[in-house]
C-alpha cells in the first residue's frame, strides 16, 4: 500500500484518564488487556477493558513524591505486579490484592528501591525466562539490576549489577529473545553528548557473571544490523553495527528504546520510529 | 512554543511504516533471508483530537491497536489524555470470518489429504475440487458483503478485494490446475470472463428485450458485439433477430441463420467430451471457410455492423500461411473496444476468434493480453493488471521463490486473522503448517493469548501438548494457577500446577498449603489431597503434603502402628523442612500417650528425641543470635506456649522410651 490510507479505515477515539497534570508513559500488560498510566501528578491510574471494548479505571493512586516517569508491568506468572520509576530517585514495586469483593482491588507497596542519587528515568522488568529481575537507568548514567531471588516474596530484591553509562540515560529495554543470553540496551538522552554513544547494548556473559558492552551506536543511525563477529575477551558475542538504510530524519533524540518481539529488532523511537536488527 | 489548542480541532499526522518481504529488489530466485528488512510503506494517518504540532509518544496497545499521547514539553500543559487507535477493526466481519474459517477448512483437508498420500503428490482432481470450493466461498462472501441492507464504504471495499481474488483465482485454476486438451482453455477463459458479469448481463438484455423495437435502445449494438465476443453467438442470433431490418430482408436474415446455426453447430462448441484437438481445428477451419464463403457472397453487405461482425471471425490463425493482418486490426476499433468492460474481456476475444486453440504455455496468450492491454489504453498498470498478467506469462512467484514465499505469506495472513479474539484457533493451525519459522511464531503469539477463562486457558493447553510447548504449557498453568492463589483458591492453584507437572511451583505450593494448615488447623480442598496419586512425586514437598494427609487418615482409622512409622519415616526423611517439625512432633503426641499400645519402638524414639534435640538446640541458638544482633529470621523464638509444648514432647518421648525398652526386653 502506497500513500495515504483512506481515514475511514482508522478508528481514532480519545480516551479520557482524569490525571490532573502531564502524562508520562502508558503500559500494556503482556495480554494487552490491562493499562497503567503514569503522571506529573504523582499518581499512576489502572486501567481494564470492559467487554464493550471501553477501558475503565480501577485504581488510582499515588505512587511518588515527584512526578512518575515509566510504569511497567511484570509477566503475569508473578501475579499482578506493577513497578514505577520517579524523579524522587525512587523504584516502587507494587502487587495487586484482591478485596472480598472483586471490585475492591487495591495496590500495595512491596518495596522501594533507594539507590539511585539521581532521578531514575526508566525501569523494566526482565523477560520471565530470566526470572523476577528489574532493570533501572538513573540520570547520572547508572543502570541497575536488581533480582528478588524468591518471586513470592516481592520484598526482597538485591541489587546484582551496577553498570555506568553516559550521563543522561534516558531509556532502557530488555532483549526478550529466548534464544540469546541476557542483552539490554540503553538509550542517552543527554543533547551534550557527542555524536558517538547514544545507544549502548549491554550482554551478560556467564563465565565472568556480568554485563558488558557488546556494541555502541551513535545517533545518527537509523537502523542498526547488528552481526556477531567472533567473540571477545569474555567470551561474549561482539556485534558489529552495519547501518543498511537510512530514513530521512534530522538527528532524533532518543527518548525510547525496544526491541521486537522476536528479540531481533531493537528499534529506537526518537520523533519517528528506528529500527534496527540483530542477526542469530 | 506551541499554544494549548482545544481539544477538538486539528489533527496529528502518524507514520505507520510496515516492513514486508522485499521480494522485487532482490535478484532472480534469490529470496532475502530476513524479511523484515528495508521496504517500508509509509502509511499517514490523521489522528483527530490531539493538538497539532507536538511531538507524540506512541505504545501499541495489542495487534493493530496503537495509544497515543503528547510528549510532554516544559512549560506548556497539553492535553492530558490518551488517543486509541485501531486500524482494520473492520476487517474480520461476520461474513469475512466465515470465509476465514471455510478457507481454514479446505487448507487443513488439503494437507491432510497430502499427509495420507504419503510422498505422492496430491490429485489433481483433488486439488481442483478444493479450488473449486474455494471460489465458491468467496463468492459466497461477496454476495455476503453486497447483499448486507446498507452496505457501508467498508463492506463494498472488502467485496471489492474478494471479487478481484475470486478473479484472478479462476484464472490460476484455468490455467494451472484444470489443464484441458487444446480448444478447451479458450472455452474455460470465455467462462472465466464472463461469470462475473453474468447477472448484470442478463438484466441489460432483458432491458434492450424490453423496448420496441429493440435496436433503438441505445445499447443494442453494444450489447451484440458483447454476445459475439464472448462466444454467446447462439443469444446473439436471437438477438439480431429482433432487429427491424431483419423482419424487412428476409434474405439476410436467413443468410444470418444459417451461418449461425450451421457453421457454428460445427464447432460443436459446447458439447461434452471436448472434440480432440483435430476435429476441434477441423471445425474451426470450416467456420471460417463457411464465412468467408458468405461474406463474398455478399450477405453481410447490407449492414455495416455485420460487416464488422463477419470481420471477426475471419481473422486467420497460424493453420493458414497467408495472414490476413489488416483483419487484426478489428480489435481496435473502437466499438469493439468499447463493448468490454476491461482488457482481459478484450484478450479473450481476440484469443477465441484469432488462436481458438491456444493452451496455457502458449505465447499467444501472453501477445493477445499485451495488445489488449495497450489497445484498452492500460497505461500504468494496477495490481490485478500486473497479477493477470503474471499468471499468464506463467511465472507465478512460488516458482521463482520457492517455499519461503509461500511460509512468509502464511505467517501474514495468520498474524492478520489473530487481530480478531475468536480466529486465534484458525492462526495457530495455519502456524503449524509452516516448517520452518512456524512454530517460532506460534510460541510467540500463542504466550500472548489472554487466558480470561478457564476454558480458554485449557484450549491453549491442549495445543502446548499437541505442539510439545513444554515451556509454554507451565508458564500458562502458573498464570492461573497465580490468579487462583491471589483469590485464595489454594486447591484450584494446586489443579493447574499438577496439570503442567511443574515441579517448582509445585513444591511453593505445597509450602503455601502447609503453612495454611499450621494457622488453620485443618487442610483445605481435602479432594485434591486425596487423589494426587502419582502426581505426588513431581516435588518432594509435594511427596511429604501426600504422606503427611496419609498419617492423619491412618490415625483417623484407628491403625496407629502405621501411622506412627509413617511419622518416623517423614521425619527422618529429610523432606520435611525444619519449620514444620514441631507440628509433625505435636502430632506424634496422641499417639505417644495412648494407654493401650506402645506404639513406637526404642529406635523410633530415638529418633523422634533425636529431632526435638535438633530442633530445641537450633531454637537456642537463635535466641543467643537474637539477643547479640537484630537479624530477623523465618524461624522466631519459640514463644513461651511452644516451649511448655517441647516440655510435653520431651516427657512424653521419655515415658515412651523406657516402656518400649521394657516391652522389647520382655520379647527377647
Amino acid at each position: 500500500m502506497e500513500g495515504d490510507q483512506p481515514s475511514s479505515m482508522f478508528e481514532a477515539k480519545p480516551i479520557n484518564t482524569d490525571h490532573k497534570d502531564l502524562i508520562h508513559d502508558v503500559s500494556y500488560d503482556f495480554y494487552g488487556r490491562r493499562m497503567a498510566t503514569c503522571s506529573s501528578d504523582q499518581s499512576v491510574k489502572v486501567w481494564d477493558i470492559g467487554e464493550d471494548g471501553q477501558w475503565r479505571c480501577t485504581s488510582t493512586w499515588k505512587t511518588h513524591s515527584g512526578s512518575v516517569w515509566r510504569v511497567t508491568w511484570a509477566h503475569p506468572e508473578f501475579g499482578q505486579v506493577l513497578a514505577t520509576c520517579s524523579f524522587d530517585r525512587t523504584v516502587g514495586v507494587w502487587e495487586e490484592q484482591i478485596g472480598d469483593q472483586k471490585s475492591e482491588a487495591h495496590w500495595v507497596k512491596r518495596t522501594s528501591l533507594v539507590d539511585s542519587r539521581t532521578a531514575v528515568n526508566d525501569v523494566k522488568f526482565a523477560p520471565r525466562h530470566l526470572g523476577l529481575q528489574l532493570a533501572s537507568c538513573s540520570t547520572d548514567g547508572q543502570l541497575r539490576i536488581y533480582e528478588a531471588p524468591d518471586v513470592m516474596n516481592l520484598t526482597q530484591w538485591s541489587l546484582n549489577h551496577v553498570l555506568s553509562c553516559r550521563p543522561g540515560t534516558s531509556c532502557l529495554s530488555w532483549n526478550p529473545s529466548t534464544v540469546h543470553s541476557p542483552m539490554i540496551v540503553v538509550g542517552t538522552d543527554d543533547p551534550s553528548t557527542s555524536a558517538a554513544t547514544q545507544l549502548l547494548i549491554f550482554g551478560y556473559s556467564e563465565e565472568t557473571r556480568s554485563y558488558h558492552v557488546l556494541a555502541v551506536a551513535s545517533k545518527d543511525v537509523d537502523i542498526i544490523h547488528l552481526v556477531p563477529s567472533g567473540t571477545d575477551a569474555y567470551h561474549g558475542t561482539k556485534l558489529d553495527v552495519r547501518h543498511p538504510a537510512h530514513f530521512d530524519h534530522q538527528g532524533a533524540q532518543v527518548w525510547r528504546v525496544a526491541w521486537n518481539v522476536t528479540g531481533t529488532n531493537p528499534r529506537l523511537i526518537g520523533r519517528r520510529w528506528l529500527c534496527a536488527t540483530l542477526e542469530r | 512554543m506551541p499554544r494549548p489548542q482545544p481539544k477538538t480541532t486539528i489533527s496529528c499526522r502518524l507514520l505507520f511504516f510496515r516492513s514486508c518481504a522485499n521480494i522485487s529488489k532482490s535478484s532472480e530466485g534469490e529470496m532475502d533471508d530476513s524479511f523484515q528488512r528495508a521496504s517500508l510503506y509509509p502509511t499517514t494517518l490523521l489522528v483527530p483530537g490531539l493538538p497539532a504540532n507536538c511531538p507524540l509518544l506512541a505504545s501499541w496497545s495489542g495487534p493493530q491497536r496503537l495509544v497515543l499521547f503528547p510528549r510532554p514539553t516544559e512549560g506548556a500543559r497539553q492535553w492530558a489524555g490518551l488517543a486509541q487507535v485501531s486500524w482494520d477493526a473492520a476487517q474480520w466481519n461476520s461474513i469475512t470470518r466465515r470465509l476465514a474459517n471455510q478457507s481454514h477448512g479446505y487448507f487443513l483437508s488439503l494437507h491432510e489429504a497430502g499427509r495420507e498420500g504419503e510422498g505422492q503428490s496430491l490429485q489433481g482432481s483433488d486439488i481442483l475440487l478444493y479450488s473449486r470450493y474455494f471460489r465458491s466461498a468467496l463468492h459466497e462472501c461477496v454476495l455476503g458483503l453486497r447483499g448486507r441492507g446498507s452496505s457501508s464504504w467498508e463492506h463494498e471495499r472488502q467485496a471489492q478485494v474478494f471479487s478481484t481474488m475470486a478473479l484472478v483465482w479462476h484464472l490460476v485454476e484455468i490455467l494451472f490446475i484444470e489443464v484441458l486438451p487444446a480448444g478447451c482453455l479458450v472455452k474455460q477463459l470465455v467462462e472465466w470472463v464472463t461469470w462475473a458479469g453474468q447477472e448484470r448481463d442478463k438484466k441489460r438484455l432483458k432491458e434492450i428485450l424490453g423496448h420496441t423495437p429493440p435496436d433503438s435502445h441505445h445499447g443494442y449494438w453494444r450489447m451484440v458485439y458483447r454476445l459475439v465476443l464472448t462466444g454467446r453467438l447462439s443469444e446473439a442470433r436471437n438477438l439480431l433477430a429482433h432487429h427491424s431490418a431483419f423482419s424487412a430482408r428476409e434474405d439476410v436474415s436467413h443468410n444470418c441463420s444459417r451461418v449461425w446455426t450451421s457453421c457454428w453447430g460445427r464447432l460443436r462448441w459446447s458439447d461434452p467430451p471436448p472434440p480432440s484437438p483435430e476435429e476441434s481445428s477441423n471445425g474451426w477451419q470450416q467456420w471460417r471457410r463457411e464465412v468467408t464463403a458468405r461474406r463474398e457472397a455478399g450477405a453481410f453487405l447490407s449492414l455495416r455492423q455485420l460487416q464488422l461482425l463477419s470481420r471477426c471471425a475471419f481473422v486467420n490463425t497460424h493453420l493458414f500461411p497467408q495472414v490476413l493482418s489488416g483483419e487484426e486490426e478489428v480489435f481496435s476499433e473502437p466499438e469493439i473496444v468499447g463493448s468490454c468492460e476491461s482488457w482481459y474481456e478484450l484478450m479473450v476475444a481476440r484469443v477465441l476468434f484469432t488462436t481458438p486453440l491456444v493452451m496455457s504455455s502458449d505465447y499467444d496468450l501472453v501477445y493477445s493480453a499485451e495488445a489488449a492491454m495497450k489497445t484498452f489504453g492500460v497505461v500504468s498498470p494496477e495490481p490485478l493488471d500486473s497479477l493477470l498478467l503474471a499468471a499468464l506469462k506463467h511465472s507465478p512467484l512460488e516458482v521463482v521463490y520457492g517455499a519461503k514465499l509461500a511460509e512468509f505469506l502464511i505467517i501474514e495472513y495468520a498474524s492478520s486473522l489473530l487481530a480478531h479474539p475468536s480466529l486465534w484457533q484458525v492462526a495457530m493451525d495455519y502456524l503449524s503448517e509452516c516448517p520452518t519459522q512456524g512454530r517460532h511464531h506460534m510460541v510467540l503469539h500463542l504466550e500472548r493469548i489472554p487466558l480470561t477463562s478457564a476454558r480458554k486457558a485449557a484450549k491453549v493447553l491442549q495445543l502446548c501438548r499437541k505442539f510439545q510447548l513444554k515451556e509454554l504449557e507451565e508458564s500458562v498453568c502458573r498464570v492461573m494457577a497465580m490468579k487462583e492463589l491471589r483469590s485464595g483458591r489454594l486447591g484450584a492453584a494446586f489443579s493447574w500446577c499438577l496439570q503442567s507437572q511443574d515441579s517448582v511451583f509445585a513444591a511453593f505450593l505445597a509450602e503455601r498449603y502447609f503453612t495454611s494448615y499450621q494457622t488453620l488447623g485443618e487442610f483445605m480442598d481435602l479432594d485434591l489431597l486425596d487423589n494426587l496419586g502419582a502426581a505426588m512425586l513431581i516435588s518432594k514437598k509435594l511427596t511429604f503434603l501426600g504422606k503427611y494427609r496419609e498419617f492423619h487418615q491412618l490415625f483417623a482409622d484407628g491403625e496407629f502402628r502405621p501411622a506412627g512409622q509413617l511419622l518416623v519415616s517423614l521425619l527422618t526423611s529429610g523432606v520435611v523442612p525444619k519449620r514444620f517439625w514441631l507440628t509433625l512432633l505435636m502430632d506424634s503426641l496422641p499417639l505417644l500417650n495412648l494407654k493401650d499400645e506402645i506404639v513406637f519402638s526404642s529406635e523410633d524414639t530415638v529418633a523422634l528425641s533425636h529431632c526435638l534435640q535438633q530442633l530445641t538446640s537450633s531454637h537456642s541458638r537463635i535466641d543467643q543470635s537474637q539477643s547479640t544482633s537484630k537479624s530477623h529470621d523465618s524461624e522466631k523464638a519459640p514463644p513461651p506456649d511452644q516451649s511448655s509444648k517441647l516440655s510435653l514432647l520431651r516427657v512424653a518421648l521419655c515415658r515412651n522410651l523406657a516402656l518400649a525398652t521394657l516391652q522389647e526386653a520382655e520379647l527377647s
